[in-house]
């Protein structure tokens, strides 16, 4: 019962399994931790109406349910379809229950969840709401609760919102990039700038762009406006255009048609000095910006300039700052661990603590990907329902690296002392996320980044404690210090989220691949956790290789150690305890030869489990 | 696997590059999201004319829309689909640019096939077979109108470019053992570095597919 999906009027559920560890007597030095199990119902996919119900449904286990529905909701319908459902739901539940149960649930039932709902989202969403200059979704949220007395109180909140929107007016959409400042600028002009002057006017420039990155705009169907929608990130356009300014500048300034060769190579070491400067301000955006114009074809095939060039070194180091320009392969591992091993090769990680602009180009991309690769829709009897897993996981990636970015820095403006302790908060519902997700997609374990996220409930940082080492749940009162904090994250990371190559918390994920079986799969990822038997493993791997048609018991489990030695896990072997945890955890499945189902050959010595014929 | 190719698909942004990839490497495998941890996407192991070859496919995913599509994205790629919409004149016309940034940032050797995607939309086409062809002639690209919706022509457009390094390769037009010229062998095959074409039969052997 580990995995089973459910259907139910026009929704589909998963069930998990997962431990949680019982809350014991506050001893913290305390050796063991005791867990126990527990099923939990998530929403798989639904109709938009029963995604809405869910939403406002008392018995929801999904703590996280209402942020993702928040976050996504735009890659399948509008902000003016979601107030109206939601509202007129609760008028709908609240006739119902007037007439059957004589307002004996009233107080709880469904006003408690909705009023929840419309909270979080004028706290945490309200620029959602902004849609300037109409801010038509907002009037009709004030209009609509309006209608309900008991929602009054929210209805004013709303209504202030709304005034504060149309006191900015209109300029807030229009980001004027002043090209002229650009395009006025003569060779001699430039050189005569500062390099930290331009670095500092740069950084401002971006931060200010991203500081009003509104977090829905990043979802990959809405800003790369799949299906030719009408632009609906300015925001993000915005930040490409100072880009792309930005590169243009570094491309002309080098190629005036007066500019000798020595004069060209003194312009490209003052890029690479305004770069460094850059980097130093943690403004990543305007050093991919610079170093992509500098590789770009017209400035790369300038031999003769790039020979003139001193201190080449730096240029080099540089551009080791994006170690990796394929996203693709690295988007892989990304869900495991947003931050570790992507961003911490350059220098993401040690500044996510406040004050950074990164390149928003990485993370566009990744949500482009998962935009295009997980199913908007899946089809149930004909019916086109939403499909939430692909939404859970946005959520998550959009969550925990953009508004971990932009919360960091917010945060690095009003208080040190905040950031630490959202930091603390939010791992601990990644720990959940993780025991919550037992090899279902929907909360891919994997996506969690170590870092802090702006949300932080405080049900489930209640209960992470025990799951964590002793050193790091001391550190939440720790750390003003912002370099603190971010080691703090680091080992949270370390403890607690499944990784390749390392147990943690009862799972970790392995890879494993089908021996003689050329169907393109190099190898799928399988989260195992320590309940697993070596045929569900197998099973697991099988299906997710798509070799239903073949018997399980046709194949044998073979892990991959050093030096072409293997280590075959026997039959019933509880694969966790059993493989070999100093190797890679790489995995192949093996037909055994004919007539010799499951014979063992040979079983390493194995701490769990008798080997078995 | 015998070789390892570095891939590139290139061209402008709403092309469906992405869509080209995925269909690509997910195939005609039903996507089971119960069983999926991460999207899996990026290589693919082929079997061309006898040999494996693994394919490492590099896609810009929107970046193109930032002016950082640059060299260190080219660099060593041994082959490339240079996209463009049928119905996207737009995209069409930039062909060039994109052409010429492979041809200088990647290796000169770099094979490239074009490919006019969303052949599904042939109602709103405006570029018509001829005319592309007539281009992809002129500057020695192969060429194939492709769906990544429907997943027509969507595989041969990745083998025939496999398959036309693989022939360079053998007829020694492409030096894999080169700096930069984005093939690589697999482990197995560094015995066969040196030997005549001739063990082309033992090596279909050893593979055992």
């Amino acid at each position: 019962l580990k995995n089973k999906s459910f259907k139910l009027y026009g929704a589909v559920f998963g069930i998990t399994l997962r431990r949680e560890p019982v809350q014991q007597s506050a001893d913290p030095t305390e050796a063991f931790v005791q867990y126990r199990t527990c099923k939990v119902r998530r929403l798989k996919a639904a109709t938009l109406d029963k995604l809405v119900s869910h939403l406002l449904d008392p018995c929801c286990q999904e703590q996280d349910y209402g942020r993702i529905l928040l976050s996504t909701y735009r890659t399948f319908t509008s902000s003016n379809k979601l107030i109206d459902i939601a509202v007129n739901l609760y008028s709908l539940c609240k006739t119902v229950l007037k007439i059957q149960l004589q307002y004996f649930l009233l107080s709880w039932f469904p006003h408690s969840s909705l009023w929840t709902v419309l909270q979080m989202w004028l706290e945490e969403y309200s620029d959602d709401l902004r849609d300037a200059p109409m801010h038509s979704s907002l009037r009709l949220m004030c209009l609509q609760l309006r209608g309900h007395p008991a929602l009054f109180p929210l209805a004013k909140h709303y209504e202030t919102l709304l005034k504060n929107f149309q006191a900015e007016g209109h300029c807030w959409i229009i980001y004027s990039l002043n090209k002229g400042v650009y395009e006025a600028d003569n060779l001699a002009d430039f050189m005569g700038f500062s390099v930290t002057g331009v670095a500092e006017q740069l950084t401002r420039m971006d931060a200010d762009l991203f500081m009003k990155v509104v977090p829905f705009q990043c979802l990959g169907c809405v800003w790369s406006q799949r299906d030719k929608k009408e632009n609906l990130s300015p925001t993000i356009w915005a930040t490409i255009a100072q880009f792309n300014a930005v590169t243009n500048w570094v491309i002309t300034s080098l190629l005036r048609s007066s500019s000798s060769v020595t004069q060209r190579a003194r312009v490209i070491e003052k890029w690479v000095r305004i770069a460094q400067v850059c980097r130093e301000l943690k403004n990543f955006s305007s050093v991919k910006a610079i170093l992509s114009a500098l590789q770009s074809n017209p400035i790369y095939r300038l031999r003769k300039t790039w020979a003139a060039v001193k201190a080449m070194s730096v240029f080099e180091n540089l551009c080791e700052t994006f170690p990796d320009e394929n996203c693709v392969l690295t988007s892989r591992e990304i869900f495991v661990d947003v931050s570790y091993e992507h961003i911490s090769q350059s220098d993401f990680l040690q500044s996510s603590a406040g004050g950074t602009v990164p390149y928003l180009g990485t993370y566009l991309t990744v949500l482009t990907m998962l935009d295009t690769a997980l199913p908007d829709t899946v089809e149930v009897r004909l019916e086109s329902e939403s499909c939430f897993d692909a939404h859970a996981t946005y959520y998550i990636f959009i969550e925990k690296s953009v508004c971990r970015l932009l919360s960091g820095n917010e945060g690095s403006k009003k208080n040190a002392d905040q950031i630490s302790v959202s930091s603390a908060g939010s791992s601990g519902s990644e720990i959940e996320e993780i025991s919550a997700s037992q090899s279902n997609t929907e909360a891919f374990p994997s996506s969690s980044s170590p870092d802090s996220s702006t949300m932080s409930s405080s049900s489930s940082s209640s209960q992470q404690d025990l799951n964590l080492n002793p050193s790091s749940s001391s550190s939440s009162s720790a750390s003003a210090d912002p370099h603190l904090v971010s080691s703090h994250k680091r080992s949270v990371s370390m403890t607690s989220l499944p990784f390749y190559n390392r147990q943690v918390d009862g799972s970790c994920i392995i890879r494993v691949s089908v021996e003689f079986c050329n169907n393109g799969n190099m190898y799928k990822s399988i989260l195992l956790t320590s309940q697993d038997k070596t045929a569900q493993v197998i099973q697991r791997a099988l299906q997710k290789h798509n070799l239903e048609d073949v018997s399980e018991q046709d194949f044998t489990l073979v892990q991959v150690l050093a030096q072409g030695r293997e280590l075959h896990v026997p039959e019933k072997a509880n694969v966790y305890y059993a493989m070999s945890t100093s190797a890679n955890y790489d995995f192949v499945l093996r037909r055994c030869p004919k007539g010799q189902r499951k014979q063992l050959i040979r079983s390493v010595s194995l701490s769990s489990g008798r080997a078995t014929k | 696997t015998d070789f390892l190719f570095k891939f590139l698909v290139i061209g402008s942004a709403g092309t469906g590059k992405s869509c080209l990839l995925h269909q690509f490497i997910e195939n005609k495998f039903k996507q089971d999201s119960n069983h999926t941890i991460g999207v899996e996407f990026g290589s693919r192991v082929v079997n061309v004319g006898g040999k494996t070859v693994k394919l490492q496919i590099w896609d810009t995913a929107g970046q193109e829309r930032f002016r950082s599509v640059t060299r260190s994205y080219y660099r060593g790629a041994a082959g490339a689909l240079l996209v463009y919409d049928i119905t996207s004149r737009e995209t069409y016309n930039a062909l060039t640019n994109w052409l010429t940034d492979a041809r200088t940032l990647a290796s000169p050797n770099i094979v490239i096939i074009l490919c006019g995607n969303k052949k599904d939309l042939d109602a709103d086409r405006e570029v018509t077979f001829l005319e592309a062809s007539r281009f992809a002639q002129e500057n020695e690209l192969m060429f194939l109108e492709t769906s990544a919706l429907t997943g027509e022509n969507v595989e041969e457009a990745f083998l025939k470019c496999a398959r036309t390094i693989l022939s360079k390769i053998e007829s020694g037009e492409l030096d894999p053992e080169r700096m930069g010229s984005g093939i690589q062998y697999g482990d197995a095959s560094l015995r066969q570095l040196r030997q005549p074409r001739g063990s082309a039969a033992q090596a279909r052997q050893q593979c055992n597919c």
